[in-house]
């Protein structure tokens, strides 16, 4: 059950969630007047250089007026100016975004082709041999973090079997085969991270739905297994898969900095990235805000698309 | 996502289930007799890695920072068990000496996200009405950020030490913390012995202390341990990303990071400090989950 | 127009009853079902094995209602499961005995052959209408699910199959209903769209466990109706589940009474309900709920429980529960013996003398 604040629907709890983010954004540069300045510029800024840094990054306004000034140009599309590249955030993340996209898709066909069909066959026949070496391996996988799968696949394949390249990308528009390529190493470090954690709350609900009355009764009538399986268990099962889902497309939007940093994907968390490092704030915003839209009108889209899946949900709301 | 933006496991919190008085650590033990192996393998891991933490600087052989002239780069064998880095270091003791950094972090995390999210989770679960409401705003909040941006924010303006990094890892579990306890509260707060105690005048506080407690120590207990992966990991991401700890203590991510560049050459320098720290989250997230089903097992009176 | 059915339902049975009985006579042809000592042996995960079933023998004949009646618990949903072949996905079943439809044995076939058999011989509608249809699939399509496993239809033909299945079993505005999801039809709606599943596929034999429980007393009724029709017409074997024994005068023409995974008492629906011989049956009878008027008097259900399915005492099961138990009872287990020509019981102390004991 989610907490409700009264009088607020989902959606103004969702406005409110978002409008503190961007207040928490404008009040970056205020954490600590100058730091930020004295940071960037180096231990032999004169106050006039901190003094104009911070005018830039909008230090010492008052972080509601920041705020407001920050919002007043989203509304308009204008986001501010990277200060290490002078490029306009708002072109910057254009850029990012489709790659940051591309590599959330392709981690999710890695993570669901592997979990689904896994789940499926360990759920229909729970404790059997495929279902302890499934349920025992992902159990193992989880405790091997992004970064060192990452660098292991480097080293097997870029390393030891010179298939594919280790960092890089080429945009998809200029040469599509090399941006797969490129794709193939960082989209699997994110998939078959993913993929554990799938297979995982899939077959926990499968179990429980192929338990179920109307799954007996398909099988009455005849119905294969497989078919049975894939067009009448499945449904049912993949709430919270989609929960999982959206709630990770939502984040992906702030960009999965490791990964993108590890293989050099221009993407929107390699940008976060070295934004941070180099204290250019107006990007710092963006990104954080981003993935705060991203995480709440995920949580949205999941609502939606929870109707689709199961009508009951559409009939309670209406 | 995934690991690396330091996302929690969904919790299963509402799974929890516990009923009854508390089960004390006595009646559990006679139930299931035989402590299985697997648990003893775990707890030996932990056990061994927190020996060579608080022991390696007793060890003379053990100094992560002298470097070896003679043999850079060293495979493992019989002189460095694990090889050496490209300065001659020992990757043994350099893989000891992360430990101890990586749980550090983890101690405080699991103390802020602990206390923070007990007490936030308590309250809302206890009072409820607004105070659960604005709780629930907080915890909506709080995991609507990006959570490894953030400490990567906190840490480009306030510097890569210990009670930063670790503190900010924390306050992100607090969320996760506060849902768990906050459903065992709510659990609980009908049962009968919760509503027996209110009726015979029990003190609100008494009953907090006396019945509310004990079973939310031990959801919490079982979360602390997932907590810990969750911080040695979010502080492996930020090391690799070059902002957590620095030289001359280096978590394992840091290690880990810097063996990157020679991971053609000499892969153990980066290899073994991962080994280690696969099998201290794996060892972690074993003892929780073992926790959390005995919890929910040892819940229902039978 | 309900009682038209009833009605019609009434005179056509007879006939039917004589029709049958004429095939049994003649013995040419073998009976639709015939089950012959029928045993299940559930192996448990943890270890133990469970008999729900033992040495059950019983026949159905084309277009006739036997009803299978017991307490709950005492095997009758596990009968039909095991008739059907299929059982709960992680349940490690072993059957021994015969299952024969129309003389082929079901429990020797290569499981292809027993998989061609569900849903187009043997059909089953289930106690729950609110569990039985899959919440996210509309009515529709689980509905034409016997016909569409085996030969795809375009969905033009699906819905017009859909919906002249759902006509044949009297749900109004049945093109409307084929596309609804289940929860937004009514018990008694959900339980016809049940029954259109079974039939869909034109099984020689349904499968009814206990298909009226779980709605109301009036759209009960219909309902049953509705199954006589149409074994009425289509000539259908109806292995009637119920635990209300009061419910099948009338409706089965022989009655198998189960108790502890056996078949106590066989015969025709009126000697055993007018003259029962195993006194569970008597005790069944007595705790019916009887109309007397406007006033409906519950009597109290049997005292005690079934006996665990695990345990192997010998005697007889009802032996613990039963008034009239004797020192034999509990050392010897009765043989099913007859009674009169059609009508068999298990007991040592019959309430009606036995004629001859049958092998
Ligand atoms: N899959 C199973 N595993 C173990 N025991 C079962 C299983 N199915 C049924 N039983 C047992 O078999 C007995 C008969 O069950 P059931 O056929 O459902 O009875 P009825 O339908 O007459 O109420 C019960 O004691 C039940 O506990
Ligand atoms: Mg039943």
């Amino acid at each position: 059950m989610r907490l409700r604040l009264p009088g607020a629907g989902r959606a103004g709890r969702a406005v409110g969630v978002l409008l503190a983010v961007v207040l928490a954004a404008a009040a970056l540069p205020h954490v600590m007047p100058g730091s930020a300045a004295l940071a960037a510029l180096g231990p032999t800024a004169t106050p006039d250089q901190i003094a104009a840094y911070d005018r830039r990054i909008g230090a010492g306004q008052n972080v509601l007026s920041g705020a407001l000034h920050w919002l007043g140009g989203a509304a308009h599309g204008d986001f501010g100016t990277s200060l290490s590249t002078g490029v306009p955030v708002a072109t910057e993340l254009g850029e990012r975004i489709p790659v940051t996209l591309e590599l959330f898709l392709a981690a999710q066909l890695v993570a669901l082709a592997i979990a689904v069909p896994l789940a499926l066959a360990s759920a229909w026949r729970p404790g059997g041999l495929l279902d302890r070496i499934a349920t025992a391996g992902a159990f193992l996988w989880l405790a091997v973090p992004g970064f060192v799968l990452g660098l292991v696949l480097i080293w097997v394949a870029a390393v030891q079997l010179r298939i594919l390249p280790a960092t890089g990308w080429v945009r998809f528009g200029q040469d599509p085969a090399q941006n797969l390529k490129d794709l193939v190493l960082p989209a699997l470090t994110l998939g078959l991270t993913e993929a554990a954690v799938y297979l995982r709350t899939l077959r926990a609900q499968l179990i429980g739905t192929l338990d179920q009355t109307y799954i007996a009764a398909a099988r009455a009538r005849g119905m294969a297994t497989r078919r049975l399986l894939v067009r009448r268990a499945l449904r049912p099962s993949a709430l919270p898969l989609v929960t999982l889902i959206g709630i990770g497309l939502g984040m992906s939007l702030g960009g999965s900095v490791l990964v993108e940093t590890l293989f050099a994907v221009p993407g929107v968390g390699n940008l976060a990235a070295v934004a941070i490092a180099g204290r250019d704030f107006p990007v710092v915003q963006a990104v954080v805000v981003l993935s705060a839209v991203g995480v709440v009108g995920a949580t949205v889209l999941v609502d939606l698309f929870y109707r689709r899946l199961d009508p009951r949900i559409a009939h309670e709301h209406r | 996502m995934s690991t690396a933006d330091l996302d929690l496991p969904a919790t299963e919190s509402g799974a929890t289930n516990p009923s009854g008085p508390p089960v004390g650590l006595g009646r559990r033990n006679r139930r299931n007799r035989r402590i299985p192996i697997s648990v003893l393998i775990a707890v030996g891991w932990l056990a061994l890695v927190l020996l060579a933490v608080l022991a390696a600087p007793l060890l003379p052989g053990l100094d992560p920072l002298r470097g070896d002239f003679a043999h850079p780069a060293a495979p493992p064998g019989a002189g460095h068990w694990l090889g050496t880095d490209a300065d001659g270091r020992d990757v043994l003791a350099r893989t000891i000496a992360g430990a101890r950094a990586s749980f550090a972090v983890a101690a405080l995390t699991v103390l802020v996200g602990l206390v923070l999210g007990g007490t936030l989770g308590l309250a809302a679960g206890w009072f409820g009405g607004w105070t659960d409401r604005i709780i629930g705003f907080a915890t909506e909040l709080l995991m609507s950020v990006p959570a490894l941006i953030m400490v990567m924010i906190a840490v480009s303006l306030r510097g890569p030490s210990l009670p930063v990094i670790g503190s900010l890892i924390g306050l992100f579990t607090v969320p996760s913390f506060s849902r768990v306890v906050r459903a065992v509260v709510l659990s609980l707060a009908d049962r009968g012995f919760v509503v027996a105690a209110r009726m015979i005048g029990t003190s609100p506080w008494r009953i907090l202390r006396r019945e509310i407690v004990p079973h939310v120590a031990a959801a919490a207990a079982a979360f602390a341990f997932t907590a810990t992966t969750v911080a040695i990991v979010a502080e492996g991401s930020l090391s690799f990303l070059g902002f957590g700890l620095r030289p001359p203590a280096p978590s394992w991510g840091g290690i880990i990071a810097e063996g990157r560049t020679t991971l053609g050459s000499a892969p153990w320098i980066s290899l073994a400090p991962a080994a280690a720290l696969c099998l201290t989250v794996l060892a972690a997230n074993y003892l929780g989950e073992r926790l959390r089903s005995a919890d929910q097992k040892g819940g229902p009176a039978r | 127009m309900t009682d038209a059915w009833t009605t019609a339902g009434g005179t056509i049975a007879g006939a039917t009853i004589a029709t049958a009985a004429t095939a049994t006579s003649s013995n040419a042809t073998p009976p639709l079902l015939s089950v012959e000592s029928l045993s299940t042996l559930i192996h448990t995960p943890d270890g133990r094995a469970l008999r729900i079933l033992r040495d059950v023998d019983l026949t159905i004949e084309a277009g006739e209602c036997l009803g299978v009646v017991g307490e709950s618990g005492s095997g009758k949903s596990f009968l039909a499961r095991t008739v059907l072949g299929v059982h709960g996905r992680t349940d490690r079943v072993e059957t021994t005995g015969r299952v024969r439809l129309d003389g082929e044995d079901l429990l020797s076939a290569p499981p292809r052959r027993r998989a061609a058999v569900l849903g187009t011989g043997i059909a089953m509608v289930h106690q729950d209408p609110m569990t039985s249809l899959n919440p996210v699939v509309r009515v529709g399509e689980q509905i034409v699910e016997a016909v569409t496993n085996r030969q795809r239809l375009p969905r033009g033909q699906r819905r017009a199959l859909a919906a002249r299945l759902l006509q044949s079993v009297d749900v109004p505005d049945p093109e409307r209903r084929a596309r609804a999801w289940p929860h937004e039809l009514s018990g008694g709606l959900r339980q016809r769209a049940g029954i259109a599943a079974a039939l869909a596929g034109e099984p020689r034999l349904l499968l009814a466990d206990e298909p009226t429980t779980a709605l109301d007393v009036t759209v009960q009724r219909t309902v049953l109706d509705l199954l006589d029709r149409h074994r009425v017409e289509r000539g259908l074997g109806v292995l009637l589940i119920t635990h209300d024994i009061g419910l099948l005068s009338g409706r089965a023409r022989r009655i198998a009474v189960m108790y502890a995974g056996r078949i106590v008492e066989t015969g025709r629906t009126e000697d055993v309900t007018a003259a029962p011989v195993h006194p569970y049956t008597a005790a069944l009878l007595r705790s019916v709920p009887r109309v007397t008027g406007p006033l409906i008097r519950t009597l109290p259900t049997i005292a005690g429980s079934p006996p665990d399915p695990a345990s192997n005492a010998p005697g007889c099961p009802f032996a613990s529960r039963c008034d009239r138990a004797e020192a034999l009872c509990s050392a010897e287990a009765p043989p099913l013996v007859r009674v009169s020509d059609s009508h068999t019981a298990a007991c040592h102390r019959p309430l009606i003398p036995a004629e001859e004991s049958c092998s």
